[in-house]
């Protein structure tokens, strides 16, 4: 088991009021297994994301649970600790925009180097001279950087690399990205809408990069995204998150087969491959519900087809069904 | 082929100086007045403290070729060491108002709340008081001195470059490199070291080039009314008061050091109009030869 989450809630303290962007959600994260988490917007997959490295914004706190890395509890931590053993060691982060994921004022060498060099520490030749030595580290390092460049479908990497971020394109800045998650060799990677902002050939090679990538490293990874067709191409797991509540977990394959909660039914009905060419799209009415203001009962009760009088009076949790794999959160299945 | 690349990259900030007159013509005087603060005793003809009460108010000669003051000291080699007063002044002055403003700026930034009203209202209440006005009230306090000039023009500008740094820096911790530079486990001091104070910077560069001037001219204003540089220390602003009591006799006097003086505040301002050219890409692409000169001429008036 490589990551285990168990009843975690966050809570965001606002202008607005109170509420829990996260509540009650429990999940496994096992070796080399990629998980998908889908979710509306502000359904709280990205703050579920960013809270197992424990980097929220000022207004969010954890307000219970456990985050459990190879059995060592991430909640009680120190800073430092989880600077120098977890972020950026055990866990690396693909952020959402990749338009601004890199520093303007550094080339991408001196940043891609940074990292190298911090987490490369290569074993040197110790019979050269002092000045020597440190120029065949740093030439050995600019070509580990260029040959991974080039891995991840950057052409001419050998001169690019020297550019400023403003030279490159989203796409390749995702690119660039990519290289220096897996450059640290995570265990676990947390992949925040990677493709997101991308076109969509655009999104189809980075999926592909990716998913080599993470053959290759054997990493772990939990996949965020609103795009159910990207899940089918990546995950193994899906997880579908809503207002705040993990509504459904099952195997890729069983979850678009037979899914359970109705919301999930809804989600894979709305799939334009699902709709013949007269048709319109297929919507679920309403939007999600506003953590400050939720519904009694099931969060999703105002917007099911299903709603009975026990989803308005009591909130469902998380449960076992039909296998032991398939978790459901509903009163109907 | 990639380190000649790298070798015309280096080099471009020359060739797009040259493109124009205008642009070479700052560089130029920097450079030139430069060289004459750092070299002033081997190339001023006199002793400029030498005090010859025989030969004052003595016309250009070859011994003199500016001539002499009121107490026949040589007003070229006085010129030449009035240099060093005006670009220590200039230059010191805008790096620590710089770094004030850089460390307040950046507290206020990251701390917020009480820390960030309170740095604020400091800012606001030193730049509610007219410029001169408040460098005259700090002079009188703390007395005349080359150091105290510099530190009451350092509080004055602090608070333009303190507001900007913060501004500039509330918006860059937000951006996404920052969090990705968290989420890899980068302390909060390196990220500020390494990742902000560069994007922070920047923009300010241009602004203190032209500051430099601007504090040159003041500092000049301050020793004109006897609250700059203390005697017998050279400055041009005290070389003008000098001749403002001889003007009628001896016009010459007040001539230099305002010659001095304009080409110094002209220097710098046209130095910063073309870093600010050159660090804006889409004027830098465009321009070849005559244009930038109309374009660095437009922007001037």
């Amino acid at each position: 088991m490589l990551l285990e989450v168990k009843n975690l809630s966050v809570e965001y303290i606002t202008s607005e009021g109170r509420g829990y962007a996260v509540e009650n959600a429990s999940f496994k994260i096992e070796e080399g297994q990629i998980v998908g988490l889908v979710g509306e917007s502000s359904s709280g997959k990205s703050t579920l994301g960013w809270s197992i490295i424990r980097l929220l914004p000022s207004n969010a706190r954890i307000r219970s649970g456990d985050i459990l890395l190879k059995g060592r509890d991430i909640i009680k931590m120190s800073e430092r600790t989880l600077n120098e053993t977890i972020r950026g060691k055990e866990i690396s982060v693909i952020v959402q925009d990749p338009q601004n994921a890199l520093n303007p004022v550094f080339t991408i060498h001196t940043q891609i180097n940074d990292i190298l060099s911090l987490y490369r520490k290569k074993t040197r030749k110790t019979k050269l001279p002092l000045l020597e030595l440190f120029r065949s580290a740093d030439t050995e390092r600019k070509k580990e950087a260029v040959s991974l460049l080039t891995k991840v479908g950057i052409a001419d990497a050998r001169r690019r690399i020297d550019e400023y971020p403003y030279c490159f394109s989203g796409g390749m800045k995702q690119r660039v990205m990519m290289v220096m998650a897996f450059v640290v060799n995570p265990s676990l990677l947390i992949a925040d809408e990677p493709t997101t902002g991308l076109d969509v050939t655009v999104e189809a090679q980075i999926l592909e990069h990716l998913k080599d990538l993470i053959r290759q490293y054997g990493t772990a990874v939990l996949y965020i995204t609103h795009d159910l067709a990207v899940i089918s191409e990546v995950a193994d797991k899906v997880m579908v998150m809503y207002a705040g509540n993990i509504v459904e977990i099952a195997n890729k394959s069983e979850l678009f087969d037979s899914p359970l909660h109705p919301y999930t039914k809804a989600l894979i009905k709305c799939l334009p491959r699902n709709a013949t060419q007269k048709d319109e799209l297929e919507t679920i009415p309403g939007s999600v519900p506003n953590i400050f203001n939720l519904p009694h009962g099931c969060k999703f009760h105002p917007r099911c087809e299903l709603a009975k009088q026990i989803c308005k009076g009591k909130r469902p949790l998380l449960k076992r069904n039909h296998s032991s794999s398939h978790e459901v959160a509903c009163f109907l299945v | 082929m990639n380190a000649k690349k790298g070798f015309l990259k280096r080099f471009e900030i020359f060739s797009f100086v040259l493109s124009s007159p205008l642009r070479c013509s700052g560089v130029v005087i920097v450079v030139i007045l430069l060289f004459i603060a750092i070299f002033a005793p081997a190339i001023a003809p006199h002793d400029p403290y030498d005090i010859n009460p025989v030969n004052r108010l003595s016309e250009i000669s070859f011994t003199h070729p500016f001539g002499t003051d009121n107490l026949g000291r040589d007003v070229l080699s006085r010129m030449f060491y009035g240099t060093r007063t005006a670009l220590f002044v200039g230059m010191m002055g805008v790096s620590v108002s710089l770094l004030m403003g850089l460390i307040l700026g950046m507290i206020a930034a990251y701390c917020g709340s009480i820390i960030d009203d309170a740095i604020l209202l400091l800012f606001d209440t030193l730049r509610s008081f007219p410029t001169i006005i408040l460098i005259l009230v700090i002079i009188s306090v703390v007395g005349p001195s080359i150091t105290n000039i510099v530190l009451a023009l350092a509080i004055t500008f602090m608070s333009t470059y303190g507001r900007a740094v913060r501004a500039r820096t509330l918006s860059v911790k937000e951006e996404d490199y920052i969090k990705a530079a968290e989420a890899l486990g980068a302390r909060r001091l390196r990220i500020i070291r390494s990742h902000i104070i560069k994007n922070v910077v920047g923009p300010l560069i241009i602004m203190a080039g032209m500051d430099v001037g601007y504090m040159i001219a003041l500092e000049a204003g301050l020793s004109f009314l006897g609250l700059g540089v203390p005697p017998p220390t050279a400055s041009w602003g005290k070389m003008l008061r000098v001749g403002f009591d001889y003007m009628l006799k001896d016009p010459l006097l007040i001539i230099w050091p305002s010659i001095a003086l304009f080409v110094a505040v002209a220097g710098f301002s046209l130095l910063a109009e073309a870093l600010r050219n050159f660090l804006d890409p889409s004027v830098r692409r465009s321009v070849k030869g005559s244009l930038s000169a109309i374009r660095s001429q437009e922007s001037i008036s």
